[in-house]
């Protein structure tokens, strides 16, 4: 676990607040919106966003010493690529077959999710319980049980980004068969490599 | 709950009228950089190693993105391609940053249950052999001075080794710097040994030559056992699967010929795997006629390898959320005004406060007003101190 986050004076980090003062001094905003709140939109716009202009500011700055401190300090080679790739190059690469997460899809809500995410929330929700099932079936958790979620708690993020072959599917369909439509909203954030 | 399934997490769309012609937005800019090693190796000169760079967006189509700026589905990258010999993986300014301390966690200590980073100097990590070898220590001490100079708190940051399962499909070694965030800890830099995988795999689809061919100071001798098919008698024996028969004779390695040498010697005939041939067989009988097996020795005046990649990876979108974080604070009787302030950023900051109160907040030291001069950033006569 990490420890938890403070303030640069070494306050309790109130993120709540941090994010109004980011978002009312125009840091940075959700893109679209305005459609998003608008009646009857259908659509996704979750990971997207826009900068306003203190963001972009910051970010011209860091770009600009990113450049010095890198590619003019090393005499690195600077290339500006297409966006658009054929999918041959990306089947070379392993993208293709390979740049992929586990997903489950509920089938009634229509609702997809990340399998480790899935993992995680029933494993944290029977361990805050302390049993396992629902209503009259539930039953209580041993303490070799705990040991285990907890192991796996430990390790669910890091099967995400794996090869494909090592996820624990049998793990996820054990627990997606039966009981749990605990399903609640996770915040924990794990994933993929920035090295792609 | 259905069973899970893979998702592939690249947008895909098509280009131009014809829908038989699919794309994908990228999903890092790496790829770009390795299809063009061949131009920059030649503008370069044919100097190794070097590295490339590029600054630009990509895109993943996350299922559920949920952290706010800190899993976005299009995002800015900075990306370094570092060439280098895979024989001779030191670096000419290594000892520039030797002496540069960093808080490591080493798979090892992961194993084990620790997640208390071990602070030590590069130098030394790299001669225990925490860290693989002196480029990517390089590289690993430079990603740390850059974090330091745009401001990241010392306290909050650390660099943590891959797990051998964490791994991407191609990388063989992965460091990430990550800084500390109300989310945890969050990766901001990768830095991967890519091996030379991506060059590898491209050479060998395209056949264009992603390689480096260098000139031997002093000529080498080699030794080498070399297959010759008698193309007269090939061709007509086995007609179209001549090919693959001359294929599956070029694919064999030394010590397979050595031992085929000998076998041939002995019985006059042997046998060769192929690929599926028109008939269905899967290997093909060659006898003294057919195919000779000798040892041949020349000069070599060139050597040929296909470079192995460091590849420094920023999120920059990242970078930014986490730094923004760790400079923020507010007074303690007054939550709800907060005030940060940032080196790169003096002439936002009072965007969050108020200066003629907060100077002091806004500019606390000398180290930090060289700091905005470094960035260009002017300090008007109001707001300075």
């Amino acid at each position: 676990m990490a420890p938890p986050m403070t303030t640069l004076k070494g306050d309790k980090f109130d993120r709540s607040m941090f994010e109004s003062v980011l978002k009312r001094r125009f840091f940075f905003t959700e893109s679209f919106e305005i459609y998003r709140m608008a009646p009857n939109f259908k659509g996704d716009n979750r990971g997207l966003f826009d900068y306003g202009p203190p963001g972009c500011a910051l970010q011209a700055n860091l770009i600009d010493l990113w450049r010095k401190h890198f590619v003019l300090e090393e005499n690195m080679l600077e290339v500006d690529c297409t966006v658009i790739t054929p999918e041959a190059v990306l089947k070379t690469s392993g993208h293709v077959d390979k740049f992929a997460d586990w997903m489950c899809k509920d089938p009634i809500k229509g609702d997809h999710l990340r399998a480790d995410h899935l993992v995680e929330n029933v494993l944290e929700t029977r361990l805050a319980k302390g049993v396992k099932g629902l209503g009259k079936d539930a039953t209580k958790l041993s303490e070799a049980e705990i040991a285990e979620y907890n192991n796996i708690l430990a390790q669910v993020g890091l099967y995400i980004s794996t090869p494909l072959h090592s996820f624990p599917c049998t793990m996820v369909r054990e627990l997606t068969s039966r009981d749990d439509r605990l399903i609640t909203t996770a915040v924990k954030s794990s994933g993929r490599s920035l090295n792609g | 709950m259905l069973p899970p399934i893979p998702f592939n997490l690249m947008f895909k769309s098509t280009i131009g009228p014809s829908s038989a012609a699919p794309v994908y937005l990228r999903p890092e800019t790496a790829q770009g950089q390795f299809l063009n090693f061949k131009k920059l190796l030649d503008f370069n000169q044919g100097a190794m190693p070097f590295a490339s760079a590029s600054i630009g967006k990509s895109y993943r189509n996350e299922i559920s993105p949920r952290s706010g700026l800190l899993r976005v589905r299009e995002f800015l990258m900075a990306e370094v391609e570092h060439y280098v010999d895979p024989n001779n993986k030191e670096h000419a300014r290594f000892p520039e940053v030797a002496e540069v301390k960093l808080p490591l966690l080493a798979r090892d200590t992961q194993l084990s249950g620790e997640t208390q980073p071990t602070v030590m100097t590069i130098g030394d990590a790299v001669k225990a052999k925490i860290v693989d070898n002196r480029t990517l220590g390089y590289f690993l001490a430079r990603i740390y001075q850059f974090l330091l100079k745009i401001g990241v708190d010392e306290s909050k940051v650390r660099f943590r080794q891959h797990l051998a399962n964490e791994m991407a499909h191609y990388a063989t070694d992965c460091w990430d710097a990550e800084l500390l965030t109300s989310y945890g800890w969050v990766e901001c830099v990768g830095c991967a040994d890519r091996s030379a995988y991506d060059l590898t795999v491209h050479t060998k689809q395209t056949g264009a030559q992603l390689h480096v061919k260098e000139t031997l100071t002093q000529p080498v001798h080699v030794e080498e056992w070399q297959a010759a098919l008698n193309k007269k008698l090939v061709g007509p024996l086995f007609k179209k699967d001549a090919k693959a028969v001359q294929a599956a004779v070029d694919d064999l390695d030394q010590s397979t010929l050595e031992s085929l040498a000998a076998e041939l010697a002995e019985k006059a005939v042997i046998s060769i795997p192929t690929a599926p041939l028109g008939g269905g067989q899967t290997s093909v009988e060659l006898n003294k006629e057919t195919i000779t097996i000798t040892k041949q020795s020349r000069q070599e005046h060139y050597r040929e390898y296909t470079p192995n990649v460091i590849e420094p990876s920023f999120g920059v979108g990242r970078i930014l959320y986490s730094l923004l974080e760790q400079t923020y604070w507010h007074r303690p009787q007054d939550v709800a005004r907060a005030v940060s302030y940032h080196p790169l950023l003096p002439t936002f900051s009072t965007a969050l406060t108020d200066v003629s109160n907060f100077r002091s907040c806004l500019f606390p030291s000398a180290l930090h007003q060289s700091r905005c001069s470094l960035f260009r950033c002017q300090i008007t006569p109001s707001s300075a101190p």
